[in-house]
């Protein structure tokens, strides 16, 4: 393992740890966003557990895709309880990204084989959240600074990470084809997932504090 | 030949790669951005908003309060007015007294009778806001301070400018509603013997000072006090005196008297 999966995975385990710990004080959607740093952490333990016995790392992607996109929905929904689009899309997407993943999983892609389609999609529906939900706070912005807002972190946290998963799975096949996937790609989308966890950490911090935020107010 | 095709590839999903990377960080920085014009906007929405809500409240207190002053003054005019002519015509219909001392009895009930029936008939035009919009802000001060010096508790001094600038009527009643609640205010908490009015003529304004000689109060105290109990006779000035555009100064300490300077711009 390289010392950025180490940094990836210290990060995961700061930012689960900190949800875990003032999780009792925190709003509906910093629960589900830690939720979703433990689902990622357990997920890539599993994996590396699985990839040293088994020798395949993939099948608990096939159950990550689909958890963490319910609870990306879920987290939507909370922040934005008022916006019934966001509430349609979420459902609507969520059903349809339960299907496809289970079709690929039983059909294209099987367990053993990474559920990159699976993932490329969640990734087209989570981004038409985010600049959604970008919209929707240009529209009612707050009286704190951008910089003090959990919201923006976790919004900038998941279109760093979600583009990242785009291009890296778009460009997968196109990789692969040309002799595996490069060191450098590697490197730069590890710093980019590294940097999506820390933003998930702020936010999850920023989120928690005292202070009345915009992001807490009933129906934002 | 395969490998050359593989590494353009390649090279074209690094640059796309890349392309998108400088993209997204320009989105971030262009969305802080334009978040930071939404927010000065919506601030001043938000302002533009709170201050059309206190007009629109101030509009409503002053509609109330007109409406009352209304009343009050067909109840003076038109009740305590007639009781005060029936005393009159029942002192009339008296048969004069052989006593000489009850004959000065009754001509002393006449002349206060007389005074009451004036001082009501003055008291209910100052509260009439039609009748005062006729007579114009300059002559209903001139009046009420007549009423007021009458009262025999303070002396009232008033100068106005030589030629009386022309107002809006809607202002001079205002106007007239400002300075009554000043003059009341000296008259229940200043204990002054003596007020001033002074109205100076400005080529951009009218000012209106209004001096006493009382006890004096801290103006910062007094309308921190009025703020923390949610009422306050001095913030009401302020208000009233914004609505009318006009400045107002308060000048005042404890022992030293207190002044009221209103600039109505023209």
């Amino acid at each position: 393992m390289t010392p950025d999966f180490w940094i990836y995975f210290t990060i995961l385990l700061v930012s689960s740890g900190y949800g875990i710990f003032h999780f009792r004080e925190m709003p509906a959607w910093l629960k589900t966003l830690t939720l979703i740093c433990i689902l990622t952490f357990s997920t890539e333990v599993l994996a590396r557990v699985l990839s040293y016995t088994i020798r395949n790392s993939s099948p608990p992607y096939h159950i990550h895709v689909i958890l963490c996109y319910l609870l990306q929905c879920y987290v939507y929904t909370k922040l934005y309880k008022n916006i019934g689009f966001i509430r349609n899309y979420a459902i609507v997407t969520a059903i349809i990204l339960c299907i496809f993943s289970l079709t690929n999983s039983i059909f294209i892609q099987r367990p053993l084989t990474f559920p990159s389609y699976a993932i490329l999609l969640a990734s087209i529906f989570t981004l038409i959240l985010i600049l959604s939900s970008f919209v929707l706070m240009l529209r009612s912005p707050g009286e704190r600074p951008l910089l003090a807002e959990a919201s923006f972190w976790f919004n900038t946290a998941n279109l760093v990470l979600y583009t990242t998963s785009f291009l890296y799975f778009a460009f997968y096949n196109i990789l692969i084809a040309s002799g595996g996937i490069p060191d450098v790609y590697e490197s730069v989308i590890a710093v980019f997932t590294i940097l999506a966890y820390t933003f998930y950490g702020i936010s999850l911090y920023l989120g928690n504090k005292k202070t009345p935020s915009h992001d807490n107010q009933p129906g934002k | 030949m395969t490998i050359n095709l593989e590494n353009k590839e390649l090279l074209i999903a690094m640059i796309a790669g890349s392309i998108v990377f400088l993209i997204l960080a320009g989105f971030i920085i262009y969305f802080m951005f334009l978040y930071r014009q939404k927010q000065l906007l919506h601030a001043n929405e938000q302002k533009r908003l709170e201050a059309q809500y206190q007009e629109a409240v101030m509009e409503s207190r002053m509609e109330i309060q007109t409406q009352i002053l209304q009343h009050v003054s067909s109840e003076i005019h038109d009740n305590l007015g007639q009781i005060a002519s029936l005393i009159n015509i029942h002192l009339h219909t008296f048969p004069p007294p052989e006593n000489p001392q009850a004959e000065a009895k009754l001509q002393e009930s006449r002349e206060l009778l007389r005074r009451l029936t004036r001082d009501m008939r003055q008291l209910s035009q100052s509260l009439n806001t039609e009748h005062l919009s006729e007579k114009g802000f300059f002559r209903a001060l001139e009046e009420e301070s007549e009423r007021i010096a009458r009262t025999g508790i303070v002396s009232v001094h008033l100068n106005l400018p030589a030629p009386v600038p022309q107002l809006d009527k809607n202002i001079e009643v205002f106007l007239f509603r400002i300075s009554q609640e000043i003059l009341n205010n000296m008259l229940k908490h200043a204990q002054a013997t003596e007020i001033h009015i002074d109205l100076e003529l400005q080529p951009e304004h009218l000012a209106i000072s209004f001096r006493d000689n009382g006890i004096g109060f801290n103006p910062d105290l007094a309308l921190q006090e009025g703020a923390a109990r949610r009422r306050s006779g001095l913030r009401n000035l302020q208000k009233r005196c914004e609505w009318i555009h006009a400045g107002l100064e308060i000048e005042s300490a404890p022992g030293e008297g207190s002044r009221f300077i209103l600039k109505l711009p023209l």
